[in-house]
């Protein structure tokens, strides 16, 4: 018999802050992404990064910490027989710096260190990591709900952080994915992706503590290449039909999308090919946060499903803030208020990975 | 959901430095492995062609094409011709951490001049899956995954069985690697399963009394 999964407690942390001031200030169309020439490099002229209160940390501290404390800070007390799942897929890269740099190290840590920490910090005694790109914190998710759903744990905590580093960033310059301005998600004049910090952590439960339930899920992979999308968006069709098939519900009934749109040319396309695929001429309201936060990588799906658990207690659909001529008509410019019963929420990665989590409001 | 009690191992695969192997060998793994280097199979002579990357492959996902092609040759499922719903699974400790380091330093040099996007993009463990996806067209659910110790294998098992119980593929290639050398276990595992038997099947096993890679080899 499969049991229900529904998500508990929730919170982020965004460089607008927590859920609550990061939902706000989406609402007022505000981003918290700066352009300026942050590091010194030979490969952009200026970018637009969102950071979180990096002013507050000292160089010895390790900031996948600081993120996750804060995240956590207020946080619904975690049953003692929670497992958790870790899937932040960078956070190394802040040792890999500083030890090249001779400047101070942090303690290291890679993803496994800061599960174990994770797990101290918080009194628990099991959990694993995934790694699966940008799309990490969705397949986590995925991966939680299966086992609760079939008996295997009562509660686990999917949580993760990834903040911005030198080696994420001239990474992705090198790849030409970043644009010099503000990433600009679904918006024809789209140039390139804005990266950003972020943390999230969702406690998701057998018991029903919340109105909100995961009722479907899925993970599929393009089979196409390794850091393009697919041109066109056969993967992530399937993941959507999948979740849509486990969930029971029909195409015409989904309300909401909340779709990865990291403002690079190739991803949005492809994101927009797959919709109109699945829903033809009704695809659901759309939207993209990463344009007011940036993108977190391993922590964006987290970050986004938190969020649009929000949108179905809020009864209301968040603007795509930084999109002002979208390539869709579906597209949400403006907050949207509606009576929200379900949303999906899903993310695309590296290795031709795709994920998609649906909600519903119970 | 399928609440799935028996799996059928359709065929496995090892590398170390002491050699390699299929499912009705012994994995060998030893302590001594700054002195030896891994022996991978001669993959032309398995495959049609290589992968057209093949030659800016970092080590870890060598590894991980190389003994996943064991283990797939053993299932006689090379066939690369149309796209299967088989999921990947792989555990992992250390990933992509000594591509990591030669990554980064490319960075160095005049403020990122010289940064290198072919090693960025295999600095994520799940992108030699990706590799694995595109060459043989599996479409089914992709990740790596790791523990708090260093025996991943467990949970990627568990999540193995976790996604074929779901429905969420038919068949799953499940591996364990490492690339680092002072490690006892350097060098990689994979073993494909499957929900339904087929004529190719090497055993059948419990999904509650499997928890070990080794139990999926023949001896």
């Amino acid at each position: 018999m499969k049991r229900e999964v529904f998500i508990s407690y929730s919170n982020i942390i965004t460089g607008l802050g927590n859920l609550d001031e990061t939902w706000q200030a989406i609402l007022e169309r505000k981003s918290s992404i700066l352009k300026k020439k942050h590091f010194e490099n030979s490969l952009l002229e200026s970018t637009g990064l969102s950071l979180y209160k990096r002013n507050f940390v000292e160089e010895k501290e390790n900031f996948a910490h600081f993120l996750i404390i804060n995240c956590l800070n207020n946080f619904l007390e975690i049953p003692k027989n929670t497992y958790v799942i870790w899937t932040g897929i960078k956070n190394s890269a802040e040792f890999i710096e500083k030890s090249l740099y001779k400047t101070r190290l942090p303690q290291y840590s890679s993803e496994r260190d800061l599960l174990n920490w994770v797990i101290d910090y918080l009194g628990l005694k099991e959990g694993m990591e995934i790694s699966a790109a940008c799309a990490s914190s969705t397949v986590g998710i995925s991966l939680a709900s299966q086992l609760i759903a079939e008996g295997k744990f009562d509660n686990i905590l999917v949580i993760g952080c990834d903040f911005v580093t030198k080696f994420v960033y001239y990474g992705f310059a090198a790849l030409k994915a970043m644009t010099e301005e503000i990433c600009k998600p679904f918006d024809k004049k789209r140039k390139g992706l804005s990266l950003g910090d972020g943390a999230f952590a969702l406690l998701l439960s057998s018991e029903k503590r919340s109105k909100i339930r995961v009722s479907g899920w899925s993970i599929t992979n393009d089979a196409n290449h390794i850091t393009g999308p697919s041109r066109t968006g056969d993967g992530l069709a399937d993941s959507i039909k999948k979740v849509l098939k486990m969930s029971g519900l029909k195409e015409k009934e989904i309300q909401a999308i909340c779709a990865h749109g990291t403002g690079t040319l190739y991803n949005d396309a492809m994101e927009i090919k797959a919709f109109n695929s699945i829903f033809s001429e009704n695809v659901p309201i759309t939207f993209g946060i990463k344009g007011s936060i940036g993108h977190s990588l391993g922590a964006a799906g987290g970050i986004e499903i938190a969020l649009s658990a929000k949108c179905l207690l809020e009864d209301t659909i968040l603007p795509t803030v930084g999109c002002d001529d979208p390539e869709a008509n579906y597209i949400s410019l403006v907050p949207i208020n509606k009576k929200l019963k379900n949303i999906i929420s899903c993310n695309s990665g590296f290795g031709g990975i795709n994920a998609s989590v649906l909600l519903e409001k119970c | 959901m399928k609440n799935i009690k028996k799996l059928f191992l359709l065929g496995s695969g090892w590398i170390s430095t002491q050699g390699y192997g299929f499912s009705n060998s012994c994995p060998l793994f030893s302590d001594q492995n700054n002195e030896f280097e891994l022996k991978f199979p001669p993959l032309e002579e398995m495959l049609e062609e290589l992968p057209t990357r093949y030659g800016r492959f970092d080590i870890f996902t060598k590894i991980v094409f190389s003994t996943a092609c064991l283990s797939l040759k053993d299932a006689n499922f090379l066939s690369k011709d149309k796209k299967r719903n088989v999921g990947i699974v792989v555990g992992t400790s250390y990933g992509t951490t000594e591509n990591d380091i030669l990554f980064f330093k490319t960075t160095i040099e005049k403020n990122g001049l010289f940064t290198s996007p072919n090693l960025f993009s295999y600095t994520l463990p799940n992108i030699s899956i990706g590799e694995l996806a595109v060459y043989f067209s599996f479409t089914g659910p992709t990740f790596c995954v790791g523990n708090q110790s260093d025996n991943p294998g467990i949970e990627a098992l568990m999540a193995s069985f976790s996604i074929l119980n779901e429905n969420l593929c038919d068949i799953v290639l499940v591996g364990c690697v490492e690339s680092n050398k002072n490690l006892s276990f350097y060098g990689g595992m994979f073993s494909l399963i499957s929900t339904e038997k087929n004529k190719n099947i090497k055993k059948e096993f419990s999904v509650n009394e499997t928890k070990n890679f080794l139990d999926l080899f023949g001896v």
